[in-house]
């Protein structure tokens, strides 16, 4: 600063009599001063409790106030735990098949609608977005009476059918973005260049409709996996998912163990993000 | 290329939704109406006949004897639920708005980032980033031990297991529910309209007030709604960092499914829950129809 | 020349919810085998709508369209040899330039080898081999427009629809791709339906071109046949720049010329087709390019500049003259020759049979 200060000075000044005086920018007038330095803060709120947790999942001591050194042996004792391994087993089970239901309904619904424009189609699009306007307690115990009721019993069958139910809305937003992006004339060249409807379906409108279908297929996962109310109360004994058995632990008290084991799941909802990231920018 | 047949595999396209969503939640709903409106089966369970003994007891205490006093619990827990909520969907507004706002006026590649970067807390599991928050409440929690490490103990109060703590916590889980939507309805505002407005003399207060928030108004009820919904029927939260003291709608509904087991009175709670979030429903029309003239 | 297309009384009626739409009336339309045919109208005149009944993608409310005697009109796209150049290229982004030339030949079942050949072909006749292995997402405007006809022409079909495909491009790319398509239409033979807003696009490439405005063909015929004598007065005014006078028929000759009387010193020969009766009404209809500008001494009818403006090549001169205003298209020296400013008085003369009686006044 000072150096170059003196090298301008070393010249003959230019203008004299016009004082330099620093020019402070102005505020673009659609710009609020301070609501960047908010912005910040709302990010360290909404992030300082995972990454405490995160954090002290490597934690070697038993408190969980008290740093003892890195460790990985909570998440050892908590992987070597045989109910541990069943539950993910149950989660990833469950999150795979409700969301191949909900992909297959959500792909076959967007076509319908985003093609048409009917009053029904209008009527679906509102269905589809029902689970999102039913608090998930009231839907999770409704859905419990009627298996109830016809006998159903709790396997993860029913679990698998009512996850599908509230991951077919955030399956269905991506693939509809998708589709509507995809020019109708895309689908009237193939037919012009002599497809038949399902041709035209399978060469021309699924490849481009893959990165929005990845998409929703990802976060329909992230909605099964980290899903607590729906599994908590229609889940039975044998078939308890992740986070049901995370709420049991809390139950007990609290220990490391939790950290590790609810790290792992948001480690593998962040994977899950990111795939849903990358495969919604490609489209 | 009839259009007949393009209509009938439209509707084919759509037969999967509702047998899905129609099966297994407009059936159930409608079977949790029917069950609130019949007795307590003698074993738990449902006695199909019809009775609006499950409202009732909302509301009076009916003694063996057969007189009746008002019951003032669970009015009381249903106005904390709502009052719970509708204060959390309030800081969420107040909190998320500059946020979403700041998000929405960065360049394209950017703003889906930083969206992304809210977004990811809420794609995580609710109990877990609930669980977090124990690790720092708590009495020997994260701020606890800081505080004592610094000599400050004194200064701790702990707010864990408090009403205070489960607005906390529902603020928390539910804001980016907030911020998202807002989000989309505010980069979808054109900013010429606010140069417009300050080239008109509009202050930047008058820029917010009388632009900005009347044409993101749909985005405002959306986010009200999306925080609202979850928010009146949270029963993890309550649990968890409430510690089970503060009862709320979620627990009391969850409750008669697990020990209380009385069909009716959880179906007759969760018809009242429905209500609520339906009269919820129309403020955010209302307030759009008086802020969104335009929009 | 046979006819092949034989579009007949084809109406199209949009029906909606804010009310029904009636796009085209009742067309009616010839084209020739091997024939550059255009569609030239106003937006939303109804261009589209045909086109895409032509092509299968509507339906169309009344009438049908046969190609070659047959009726196609229940006939899919898929069942119709006819290829569409779609506004925007429609080009498939996740297919490569050659396999995108080739989806419609593997759709008819072709074999390999054939598919291949033709394709290779095609990417020649369009000059686009080179970028063969290309996505259409790393063309130019220009040749994502190539690839769109080398597409539409690969599986040799009856005819080609066009439907304003020079529109996304630059006003040089234009012009040398109205050349090109001329060319390649030349050298393939294949009827091409040509759907355009642009006039001096369908004056430049066309063999015939029929006007359509609001649903209906206001003239079909040659463009040399449509510029100097347009059949109405919405012809004459779409096409070029036209005065437009009104004028009073002063006598009628057997060669189907008529003498008009504009005003007192305005008297102009014009052509017509109709039979005219001395004493009635006509509008006549003069091009700012036929009419000469003289000096204020030379014998003709007075008028004075109300406006110059300058447009490169020549000027564009509004003349009052009575109540009304003529414009007139002048070269720069005669501009300079006569001495024109706005307020200067100047005569002008509209040279015989220049001008031409148009009907519906
Ligand atoms: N799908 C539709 N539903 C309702 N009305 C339509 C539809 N498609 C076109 N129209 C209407 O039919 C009329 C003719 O439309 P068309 O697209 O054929 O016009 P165009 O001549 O191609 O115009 P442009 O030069 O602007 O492309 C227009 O007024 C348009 O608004
Ligand atoms: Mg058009």
């Amino acid at each position: 600063m000072a150096a170059s200060e003196v090298k301008r000075s070393g010249g003959a000044p230019a203008h004299d009599s016009a004082p330099r005086r620093p020019v402070r920018a102005l505020l673009a007038p659609d710009r609020y001063r301070g609501f960047g330095v908010w912005f910040g803060f709302v990010v360290v709120f909404l992030y300082a409790p995972i990454v405490t947790l995160v954090v002290y999942s490597f934690n070697d001591g038993d408190m969980i106030g008290m740093w003892r050194g890195v460790s990985l042996r909570w998440y050892q004792a908590t992987l070597a735990d045989g109910s541990v391994r069943k539950a993910l087993a149950n989660t990833l089970i469950v999150a795979l098949f409700a969301t191949l239901i909900a992909v297959s309904v959500a792909t076959a619904a967007a076509v319908a609608i985003v093609r048409g424009a009917g009053r029904f189609e209008r009527l679906s699009e509102r269905l589809i977005a029902l689970p999102l306007a039913i608090p998930e307690i009231v839907l999770a115990i409704a859905t419990l009476m009627l298996f109830a009721l016809i006998d159903l019993g709790s396997s993860i069958t029913t679990l698998v059918l009512a996850h599908a139910v509230f991951c077919t809305p955030f399956a269905f937003m991506p693939i509809r973005t998708a589709l509507a992006q995809i020019s109708v004339s895309m689908e009237e060249a193939a037919r012009d260049l002599y497809c038949t409807p399902a041709e035209c379906f399978r060469l021309v409108t699924l490849p481009l409709l893959a990165p929005g279908i990845v998409a929703g297929a990802m976060l329909s996962l992230v909605m099964s996996i980290d899903d607590f109310i729906t599994s908590y109360i229609l889940s039975g004994p044998g078939n308890t998912t992740v986070p049901v058995y995370i709420f049991s632990m809390i139950r007990q008290g609290v220990t490391p163990q939790i950290n590790a084991l609810s790290s792992l799941l948001f480690g593998l909802s962040l994977l899950l993000v990111a795939g849903f990231w990358f495969s919604s920018r490609r489209s | 290329m009839s259009s007949a047949r393009a209509r009938t595999n439209r509707v084919l396209g759509l037969a999967p939704v509702w047998l899905l969503i129609g099966g297994l939640l407009l059936a159930p709903l409608l079977l949790v109406v029917a069950i609130a409106f019949t007795e307590q089966g003698a074993y738990g369970g449902v006695d199909w006949t019809f009775s609006g003994a499950a409202f009732v007891s909302l509301l009076y205490n009916v003694d063996f004897d057969g007189t009746a006093s008002v019951e003032w619990s669970y009015v009381q827990i249903f106005l904390t639920s709502a009052a719970l909520a509708g204060a959390t969907t309030a800081i969420c507004l107040l909190v998320g708005f500059p946020v979403a706002y700041f998000i929405s006026r960065q360049p394209p590649s950017r703003r889906s980032v930083l969206m992304l970067l809210v977004a990811i807390p809420f794609w995580t599991d609710l109990l877990v980033r609930i669980y977090a928050w124990m690790i720092i409440l708590g009495n020997d929690g994260l701020i606890a031990s800081a505080l004592s490490a610094l000599g400050a103990g004194w200064l701790y109060r702990n707010i864990l297991f408090t009403p205070k703590a489960i607005l906390l916590g529902m603020t928390y889980n539910y804001l980016p529910l907030m911020i998202l939507p807002l989000c989309s309805s505010l980069e979808k505002l054109d900013g010429r309209l606010i140069e417009a407005a300050a080239d008109l003399y509009a202050s930047r207060w008058s820029r917010m007030k009388d632009v900005i928030i009347p044409l993101t108004a749909p985005g405002i009820a959306a986010g009200c709604m999306l925080v609202f919904i979850p928010a009146v029927g949270d029963f993890v939260t309550p649990t968890i960092i409430g510690g089970g003291k503060t009862l709320l709608f979620g627990n009391l509904v969850a409750l008669q499914f697990g020990s209380a087991h009385n069909w009716p009175f959880g179906a007759a709670i969760a018809v009242v829950m429905l209500l609520l979030i339906g009269c919820a429903g129309t403020l955010p029309l209302l307030i759009r129809r008086r802020l969104g003239r335009v929009a | 020349m046979s006819v092949q297309i034989r579009i007949e009384r084809v109406g199209k009626t949009y029906f909606g919810a804010k009310g029904d739409h009636v796009a085209l009336n009742a067309v009616s339309l010839d084209v020739e085998r091997g024939e550059f045919f255009t569609l030239l109208g106003p937006s939303g005149c109804g261009k589209t709508t045909l086109l895409r009944i032509l092509a299968g993608f509507e339906t169309a409310t009344s009438g049908r369209v046969l190609v070659d005697g047959v009726d196609v009109s229940a006939l899919p796209p898929e069942a119709r040899s006819i290829n569409t150049v779609f506004q925007h290229y429609a080009l498939f982004p996740h297919m490569t330039i050659a396999e995108n030339v080739a989806f419609g030949l593997k759709r008819l079942r072709r074999p390999a080898a054939d598919v291949a050949s033709r394709t290779r072909e095609m990417l020649e006749l369009v000059q686009m081999t080179a970028l063969a292995e290309r996505r259409p997402t790393q063309l130019s405007g220009g040749q994502q427009q190539r690839v769109a006809l080398a597409r539409a022409l690969a599986p040799r079909p009856d005819v080609i629809l066009l439907d304003e495909p020079l529109s996304a491009l630059d006003l040089k790319l234009r012009q040398a791709m109205r050349f090109e398509l001329k060319r390649l239409q030349r050298e393939t033979g294949v009827t091409f339906i040509f759907v355009t807003h642009d006039q001096d696009e369908a004056l430049s490439m066309s063999d015939r071109i029929a006007v359509l405005a609001h649903g209906d063909v206001q003239q079909l015929g040659t463009p040399e046949d449509i510029y100097s004598r347009p059949a109405n007065r919405f012809v004459a005014q779409f096409i070029g720049d036209a005065n437009l006078l009104k004028g009073e028929v002063i006598g009628v000759d057997a060669a189907g010329q008529a003498r008009c009387r504009i005003n007192e010193e305005l008297i102009v020969l014009a052509s017509c087709d109709d039979a005219l009766v001395v004493g009635q009404e006509a509008l006549v209809s003069a091009r700012p390019e036929q009419i000469r500008l003289l000096a204020p001494s030379d014998e003709g009818a007075a008028g004075e500049v109300r406006n110059v403006a300058f447009m490169g090549d020549s000027s564009l001169v509004e003349l009052a003259v009575g109540e009304g205003v003529i414009r007139v298209q002048t070269s720069g020296e005669t501009l300079r020759e006569l001495g024109l400013a706005p307020g200067s008085a100047v005569r002008f003369q509209i040279p015989p049979l220049a001008a031409r009686i148009v009907a519906g006044q």
